[in-house]
């Protein structure tokens, strides 16, 4: 027996000795965690440098499609962030790149007389276009327009020119000892949103489409930024004065004058602001909507909004809205008309022509306006269309992949006279 | 749905130990002059209840956090010697974020021919995680493990045992989580634990 119970010892202690070791070297879990994260890094540019680049360079193909204007002969087509093609229309048949004006951070653009108002991140500039091949800058009013919601500080030598996406992957332990901020993607798509623009009401002023938020009424040039009503007074058109901001409220998208009214498109409803002081709109009503995209246009009593989903809109309604403002302080709905993923339109007398997205182009005969949907006269499928200006007989209208003119002479037998397309 | 699996997957592995168990009844009375039963090549089975204590440390100087995961460990193998016994392990180890079903390679041995007697064992395979269930969304992934222990083997007839047993498992497992604003975390998780199991040996 003895032999076994020293052996039986032996093994004990054997046991006894490891486990311990095991006990207090090693049985601690390790955790290595690394996170990836996406940033929105900002990208500054000297306002110094934001004042030197304003020129006139080669007409180049089309890179990408913004909002478009119209003025005499001419057309004109935002690439986002970077400035705008003129192209000669005089045959829509057949229009011809003049130009591109390099304008650095613009979006938007309105035109009275020979001078063309577009923004350059913060700020605007007066263009003299007569002669197309040589854009003369004649004005910079600095510093009105937010960046990112936030008007830059008047002595400030830089600005945040733009976000770029960086992604970041880093352990635990470096992550904890920084705080960090994300950039939510509201803030991000702020500038990028909305692409177009309203007609404009004066005599020698140009026509933007219904997604402006640049306009001229008369003397005066109407810029809206997310959450403000800027009113530029132009009564000398190569001398812009900077006139009063009015608060509108959060998520302002499009402005659209009518007479002597101001139709402000925001992502929860429509404004109607009563212009007949043009230095100082006054509110008279605001119709709310359930939260999208809406662009506005007015003929007549009756105002047309369009309802949209989209990533910026959050929305989830795809809908055209028929209100009657014969009183501008009480809109009605009349009328409802459920759509695919409807963006701008415009109307020509009895014609409403309809952008449904990636949809196509959609026209209705409006005279009967409480039963257009029996009355379509016809759909484009084939292109994609944001938005359209339509020119008593032929029509501009803008999608993803270029710009497409068509002639409805006859708005039975429309037909497409040209198309640019996107070429780089 | 997922306990539903766990279910069938034990019902899959007790009937071969049974069936196998049973057939070795027959070949199993031969005796040998310095045990108290003899040790005879054939089929061993065994399953071990118990946990996996371990420590994780924490950030910015907090305490640590003492952990025990249960563990459920089922061993069929073929004995060739009282010293080297093979077989195959699984069983499942509930950590915190992941149910891990261990699929591997085991082998056990008995130190004494003694109704009384240390043992060792050692398994070593791979860590799956089919049977978990998701962590943040995700299934987490799994990886190898190492599992040396020793014990003490207590004969209650022939061929049969209760197991007390002590050990190190070292098991690595991957999760991955994404919340919200496009932000991923990573874990790539190593468990050092000390295994304390009681089982039965057939």
């Amino acid at each position: 027996m003895k032999p076994l119970y020293l052996s039986l010892i032996k093994h004990l202690y054997c046991m006894v000795l490891l486990v311990p070791c095991v006990l207090f070297t090693s049985c601690t879990d390790e955790v290595e965690t690394t996170i990836t994260y996406t940033i929105q890094e900002p990208v500054y540019m000297l306002r110094a440098d934001l004042q030197e680049a304003v020129k006139v360079t080669a007409p180049r193909g089309l890179g990408s499609t913004g909002k478009i204007y119209t003025k005499s002969n001419f057309l004109f087509i935002n690439e986002v962030d970077k400035g705008i093609h003129v192209i000669n229309n005089a045959n829509p048949a057949s229009p011809q790149f003049v130009s591109f004006i390099d304008i650095p951070g613009n979006i938007d653009m309105a035109i009275k007389d020979n001078i063309l108002y577009a923004d350059s991140y913060i700020d605007l500039v007066a263009l003299d276009i007569s002669n197309p091949l040589e854009v003369k800058l004649v004005k910079r009013v600095e510093n009105v327009f937010p960046t990112y919601g936030m008007i830059v500080s008047d002595t400030a030598k830089v600005f945040i020119a733009r976000f770029e996406e960086k992604t970041i992957t880093e352990t635990i332990e470096q992550y904890n000892t920084r705080y960090r901020t994300f950039w939510m993607e509201d803030g991000i798509s702020a500038r990028q949103f909305s692409t177009s623009a309203v007609p404009g009401g004066g005599g020698s002023a140009g026509k933007g489409g219904s997604m402006a938020r640049f306009t001229i009424t008369g003397n005066h040039l109407y810029t809206v930024s997310m959450s403000d009503l800027q009113v530029f007074d132009i009564a000398d058109a190569a001398d812009p004065l900077e006139g009063t901001k009015i608060s509108l409220g959060w998520g302002i998208e499009t402005i659209f004058p009518y007479q002597n009214k101001l139709f402000i498109g925001s992502n929860t409803g429509m404004h109607i602001y009563d212009n007949t002081n043009p230095t100082a709109p006054e509110h008279l009503s605001t119709y709310s909507h359930v939260r999208s995209c809406d662009p506005v246009v007015v003929e007549g009593d009756l105002a047309w909004v369009t309802l949209r989903s989209g990533n910026t809109c959050e929305g989830f309604t795809n809908q055209l809205e028929l209100l009657d403002v014969s009183d501008p302080r009480s809109p009605q709905l009349l009328k409802i008309y459920p759509m695919q993923n409807p963006h701008g339109l415009g109307i020509d007398g009895t014609s409403l022509f309809l952008c449904e997205g990636e949809f196509g182009l959609k026209v209705f005969d409006i005279t009967n306006h409480m039963k257009i949907n029996e009355s379509m006269l016809a759909h484009f499928k084939d292109h994609d269309a944001f938005d359209v200006i339509p020119l008593g007989t032929h029509l501009l209208l803008v999608g993803k992949d270029g710009l497409y003119q068509y002639d409805y002479s006859d708005p039975k037998e429309i037909k497409l006279l040209s198309k640019l397309s996107i070429t780089r | 749905m997922r306990y539903l699996w766990v279910v069938l997957y034990l019902l899959l592995l007790i009937p071969v130990g049974y069936v196998s168990a049973q057939e070795q009844d027959g070949s199993a009375a031969e005796p040998s002059p310095n045990s108290t039963h003899p040790f005879t090549p054939g089929y061993i089975g065994g399953i071990e209840l118990g946990f996996l204590y371990g420590k994780l440390e924490n950030p910015f100087g907090n305490p640590p956090s003492y952990l025990a995961s249960p563990s459920v460990l089922i061993f069929n193998g073929y004995q060739f010697h009282r010293l080297f016994t093979v077989g195959l392990t699984t069983g499942f180890d509930f950590y915190e974020i992941a149910l891990v079903t261990p699929i591997g390679v085991g082998v056990r041995g008995t130190f004494l021919r003694a109704k009384l007697s240390p043992y060792y064992s050692l398994d070593g395979g791979y860590g799956a995680t089919f049977l978990s269930g998701k962590a943040f969304d995700r299934r987490p992934e799994g990886g190898w493990f190492f599992n040396p222990g020793l014990g003490l083997r207590v004969e209650t007839g022939n061929q049969t045992a209760f197991l007390f047993g002590i050990g190190f498992k070292r098991q690595t497992v991957k999760s991955e989580m994404a919340s919200g604003w496009g932000v991923t975390t990573r874990q790539s998780i190593t468990y050092n634990r000390m295994s304390l199991r009681i089982g039965f040996m057939f």
